[in-house]
């Protein structure tokens, strides 16, 4: 079997997710157009010889709908031999997209393919494209389905985390974030988005608030307090699957919370051959990647199983990965992997994460493996894991080797 | 036809008055599918007939829906079995859907009007909502208060589907799964009844709504209709997640009734109304098949009615007459069993160990006649009369005369003897003595009588005005006659609404 290996690893700055963000007067289709030309020019690939493009979409509705990716490819110039399929797995659907394009490499059905994704929260909110989980009885009850922010806040309550023990790994994430940006050490991937004239409409992520504090965090109000204790009340139905827990804390506010943002990212996958054919230089080896459905109404604990399934499959041990990233979607879903994986909270999410910078949700699993790529280079280690939580409770993850 | 009246006026609009007979509900019996079936096919087939309108010829209401107790016995006709599961639920099925098959046949369509339940009686002073009802060919079987849930199973006719389809899916989900009433007025202004008139003129009224309208038809019949509130619109959407949370809270998943009904509506609201009736027959087949819902029928309909009556009562022994009957200890218990007799109309004795106790006991009922006087339940004189039946007191010798005495002191073997000894002393040789005790044994606490046949336990659930479950105890000694004074002076004192 083929080995693949990943040539670049391209992103938009993330904007604002709001109708005031920096990157809602570009379409979803530029962004995604952007990032697969950045792609063409950063490495002067001749586009013929990409046989398919990836993306992760969470919202394929509207502009974002009808397979995206296909339609980028088309608008960005590409060869029209290269394919493109729109992928969906919630919140993974960007690392997912790499992992399938991986897989083909690896197979022989692809020597050259694209994984990424892209989401533009500001033009198409999130829900947009609806879905029975949440809505067709005959499932939503028996499955005991409670949203992403009461099932966070369970997390946190089940697992032991207080309010402060999340707003202070929220005040690490926007340092972490900050000191990265200060060090340039994003400069590698970041593409900055152009507007409709060529001119530069951002070129950082807009979201960040270094100036973050304990105090300034504990301002916040609860965001999930109402609908888990109110209207509807999903504490209730949780606490019919956990009735060990006997009241829910609720801990998660905007502040330790994923943000809102729009954007887009682009890995460049292929071969050996292919790459030396091209001549480009290879940048990290893909070990492997794998994916896990878990409980679903507490729902975000995928990635502690899905690092244990990856990592036996790969024969991996704890000490073999250097950095471990897992995407911010809420403070309590890191602790809790964290926790359960007894990780050295150094060499976790090194960079910060969503919290500080957000969640593109379609793109972001392609943006944080291409920030792996760029910190195993600039850090001088071996392997990292990259893995993200999932609705409907699935966990998603991918081992990468830097090649020297 | 047996179950209902039908006549044709000089305009050509029929009246049809359902009156199953010998009941004082209206229920959907399978003979009264049957009329029904009927009396399409007359209405249909007969072009004098212009429009009809439905009522009831019963004072309790349009319909009860359906009929529980045939429902029960389902299945125990002599039938050629079915081959398999899957041809009886097929039968099950088709027995279910007749009647909409009927009503949806050919160009019959539904009119704008329907069946709202009739009035309570305790509202009989209102006006009473109407129900204008179709027109040429048309008719309604509609029920606005679907019977749903606690035993009853999702109706079968058509609500889940049309009454969305009316007054929005949030609106109508809260109506379904509370079966929560709703006033005329509020009615009317919900959208599920046309008009609101003075008693007496409703059918004078829907005659002439069913002339004005010839053309009535259902929203839903109209070319071009679309739910608006669907699963996957904002406002759909939200009423969805939030109906599922809720129902899965209050229910604990425990009522297949409840998640089916919702199953009914967010299905149901996705396809057009004749897809949306055939889910709906076939989500009250798989409700009525679950053994929920028979224990349900079973404990809370069919048994009750059986208890109601006297079953499980020793046979051959008259019924005991209970006049009057001593309560001994004035504490929770005690107050609330004296006021459900009192409003029973027993004369009762309260007795304590102080005046102040057993006049503390009284209050009890003083507050809860004083909460229905100012609620307009009952009227003041009612009152009056239920808080004049109960005596609070000391004294034993007054126990004289009671054809029964409860015992509801502390859970204490030597107190209980005690006061048995001490209401016995004043007690008729043949009167009942009764203990409330929930946990201590019969026969024990009988060792202290000096008439252990005569001895029983009549435990009392708390808060006792509202829990109708009453426990008989049976000692080892306790006689079948005893046991039949007991369950007199149970079904006596349950039937709270004096008359």
């Amino acid at each position: 079997m083929a080995e693949a290996y990943i040539y670049d690893a391209v992103r938009t700055p993330r904007g604002k997710g709001k109708q005031n963000g920096s990157l809602h007067e570009q379409t979803s289709l530029q962004l995604a157009t952007q990032v697969l030309q950045a792609l063409r020019d950063r490495n002067n690939l001749d586009t013929s010889k990409v046989d398919d493009v990836y993306m992760g979409v969470l919202s394929p509705i509207g502009e974002q709908g009808g397979n995206l990716p296909r339609i980028a490819v088309l608008n960005a110039g590409y060869a029209q031999t290269v394919a493109g399929v729109q992928v969906e797995r919630f919140c993974a659907s960007g690392l997912e997209a790499c992992n399938i394009a991986a897989a083909k490499v690896k197979s022989g059905e692809a020597e050259l393919a694209i994984g990424g994704g892209c989401e533009s929260m500001s033009r198409v909110p999130m829900g947009s494209t609806g879905g029975s989980w949440a809505t067709d009885p005959s499932i939503a009850m028996k499955s005991y389905f409670t949203p992403q922010g009461v099932a966070a806040d369970a997390i946190a309550t089940k697992y032991g985390f207080s309010r402060t023990d999340l707003d202070q790994f929220a005040v690490q994430s926007q340092q972490r974030a900050a000191q990265a940006w200060k060090e340039g050490r994003f400069k590698k991937s970041i593409v900055p988005v152009k507007d409709q004239l060529g001119v530069t409409l951002l070129d950082r992520d807009e979201f960040m608030r270094p100036e973050t504090t304990l105090q300034s965090l504990g301002a916040l109000e609860p965001s999930f307090k109402m609908q888990g204790e109110v209207m509807p009340g999903f504490d209730g139905v949780i606490q019919q699957r956990y009735p060990e827990i006997e009241k829910i804390d609720h801990v998660h506010h905007a502040g330790n919370s994923s943000g809102i943002v729009d954007g887009a990212a682009g890995v460049l996958i292929g071969t050996k051959e292919m790459g030396d054919a091209l001549g480009l230089k290879p940048r990290a080896r893909i070990l492997g990647g794998a994916s896990i459905g878990t409980e679903p109404s507490i729902m975000l604990t995928g990635p502690e199983h899905v690092t244990h399934k990856l990592m036996k499959r790969l024969g991996l041990k704890k000490e073999d990965i250097d950095l471990w990233e897992l995407n911010e979607a809420f403070a309590s879903v890191v602790l809790r992997w964290v926790q359960a994986l007894d990780l050295d909270m150094e060499k976790v999410n090194v960079n910060g994460g969503a919290i500080a910078m957000g969640h593109p949700i379609g793109a972001t699993g392609a943006m944080i493996l291409g920030t792996m790529v760029d910190e195993l280079e600039r850090a001088d280690k071996e392997r990292a894991l990259i893995t993200l939580c999932i609705g409907a409770g699935m966990g998603t993850a991918t081992v990468i080797e830097r090649v020297n | 036809m047996e179950n209902f009246k039908f006549d044709v006026d000089s305009d050509g609009i029929a009246l049809i008055t359902f009156d199953v007979p010998g009941r004082s509900m209206n229920t959907i019996t399978g003979s009264v599918m049957r009329d029904l079936i009927t009396l399409v096919e007359t209405i249909k087939s007969d072009d004098k007939i212009k429009g009809a309108v439905i009522t009831s010829g019963k004072v309790s209401g349009f319909c009860a829906g359906a009929d529980l107790g045939e429902l029960n016995q389902r299945g125990a006709a002599k039938e050629e079995a079915p081959k398999s599961e899957e041809e009886k639920l097929k039968k099950q099925f088709d027995q279910s859907f007749t009647l909409n098959r009927s009503l949806r046949a050919g160009n019959l369509r539904q009119a704008g009007g329907r069946c709202a339940r009739g009035p309570r009686p305790r509202r009989r002073s209102r006006n009473r909502a109407r129900v204008p009802l179709s027109r040429r060919r048309r008719q309604s079987e509609d029920q606005v208060r679907p019977a749903g849930v606690e035993g009853r199973p999702v109706a079968g006719a058509g609500g889940t589907q049309r009454l969305p389809r009316l007054i929005g899916v949030q609106n109508a989900a809260m109506m379904i799964l509370q079966e929560a009433d709703k006033s005329p007025q509020e009615a009317k202004g919900l959208g599920f009844i046309n008009e609101v008139v003075e008693p007496g003129k409703t059918v004078e009224a829907a005659k002439a709504w069913v002339k004005a309208n010839p053309k009535a038809i259902a929203p839903w019949d109209v070319k071009g209709y679309k739910v608006k509130d669907g699963p996957f619109t904002p406002a759909g959407a939200m009423a969805a997640v939030g109906g599922n949370a809720m129902v899965s809270k209050q229910t604990n998943l425990n009522y297949p009734a409840q998640r089916n009904i919702l199953s009914c509506i967010y299905e149901g609201m996705q396809v057009p109304i004749d897809a949306a009736l055939r889910i709906e027959s076939r989500y009250f087949i798989k409700t009525a098949n679950t053994p929920q819902a028979k224990g349900m029928i079973r404990t809370l309909f069919v048994n009750m009615q059986a208890l109601g009556k006297g079953g499980n009562r020793p046979e051959g022994i008259p019924t005991y007459d209970v006049k009057k009957v001593a309560v001994i200890g004035a504490g929770l218990m005690g107050a609330g069993i004296a006021y459900v007799q009192a409003k029973a109309g027993i004369e009762t004795i309260l007795l304590d160990v102080s005046q102040e106790s057993a006049e503390k006991g009284k209050a009890y009922s003083q507050r809860i006649v004083d909460k229905d006087v100012s609620r307009g339940k009952i009227t003041k004189e009612k009152g009056d009369a239920l808080l004049a039946l109960i005596t609070p007191s000391t004294d034993y010798s007054l126990i004289k005369g009671a054809d029964l005495v409860v015992e509801a002191v502390f859970e204490n073997v030597q107190l209980k003897a005690e006061v048995t000894k001490k209401a016995e002393a004043f007690l008729g040789e043949n009167a009942v003595f009764g203990s409330n005790t929930s946990t201590l044994p019969i026969t024990g606490l009988a060792e202290a009588s000096a008439r252990p046949k005569n001895f029983i336990g009549i435990h009392f659930f708390s808060p006792v005005e509202r829990m109708g479950l009453v426990e008989l105890i049976m000692g080892k000694e306790t006689t079948p006659e005893t046991q039949a004074k007991a369950i007199d002076y149970v079904i006596r004192s349950a039937r709270r609404r004096s008359p």
